[in-house]
């Protein structure tokens, strides 16, 4: 247990003037031995010395969080290496057909939150909707020339 | 927040806290919190004597223990002082998440 742990220390502390620095629980060196991890989360020695004791949780949320947001854009970058390496594959071998063309790359960034995938999806439906138009268009002219060129006959 | 003891005594407002600076001073002038479970009766004014190195450095040693004397409800008073002074070191270390296996401990002091 703890308190027995301090039991040891007791005598030292007693005497007065000074702490015992190597003391098995020494709050000072609980501080020091910290001092480097959360000068790394970005607190500075005096938020760390003298701010409220309470902001190192949240500089250590934020580590966290940072290490998650650094972990997927790894992944992402990876993603986009291999797709690329996926659309060059159809060349990358030596017995290649002459004539083989490689894919083209993605022409916009994948769409990694809600509202990119939302007007991702609406662009596309825009584009498909405006295909259709023209394709409606064409061939109302056609069938338009072609009952002009009848009812002449 | 920091858990922090507000009060007012001749109209000057004293907010008493803990600060990772305030606790290393302490310790250099010999006080360890192992000397509060061990009931040494000395400690509680020191612990006492030094919330006040955060905010109120300042404030002489007699006037703090005038402040002390004054003090009402000092068993309570003494166990947020001791939380306050847990919580430099608690604040640094994680807490388990949500949903994980928790151990359930009791001190016997």
């Amino acid at each position: 247990m703890v308190s027995e742990k301090l039991s040891t220390n007791t005598d030292e502390t007693q005497k007065g003037g000074g702490s015992d620095w190597a003391a098995p629980f020494s709050y000072s060196k609980i501080i020091d031995d910290n001092l480097p991890y959360y000068l790394s989360y970005g607190m500075t020695y005096e938020q760390y010395m003298f701010g409220d004791v309470e902001l190192a949780v949240f500089y250590r949320k934020k580590h966290e969080i940072e290490e998650q947001q650094y972990n997927y854009h790894a992944w992402l970058q990876g993603m986009y290496v291999y797709e690329a390496i996926a659309d060059v594959s159809p060349i990358l071998h030596a017995f290649a057909a002459k004539g083989t063309t490689v894919m083209p790359y993605s022409s916009e960034p994948y769409a990694i939150t809600a509202e990119q995938a939302r007007l991702k999806s609406e662009r596309e439906a825009k584009k498909k909707m405006e295909e259709n138009k023209a394709k409606m268009e064409q061939f109302m002219l056609a069938f338009n020339s072609q009952r002009k060129k009848e009812e002449v006959n | 927040m920091a858990k922090k003891i507000s009060f007012t005594d001749d109209k000057i407002r004293y907010t008493l806290e803990f600060t990772r600076d305030s606790v290393k001073q302490m310790e250099k002038n010999g006080f360890s919190i192992s000397n509060v479970s061990s009931r040494i009766v000395t400690s509680y004014t020191e612990l006492f004597k030094g919330a006040f190195i955060a905010n109120h450095p300042d404030v002489e040693e007699e006037k703090i223990t005038a402040i002390f004397e004054a003090m009402p409800e000092k068993t309570k008073l003494f166990e947020k002082l001791v939380a306050m002074y847990a919580d430099v070191i608690n604040t640094l270390t994680a807490d388990p998440e949500e949903g994980s296996k928790k151990i359930v401990w009791k001190a016997d002091w």
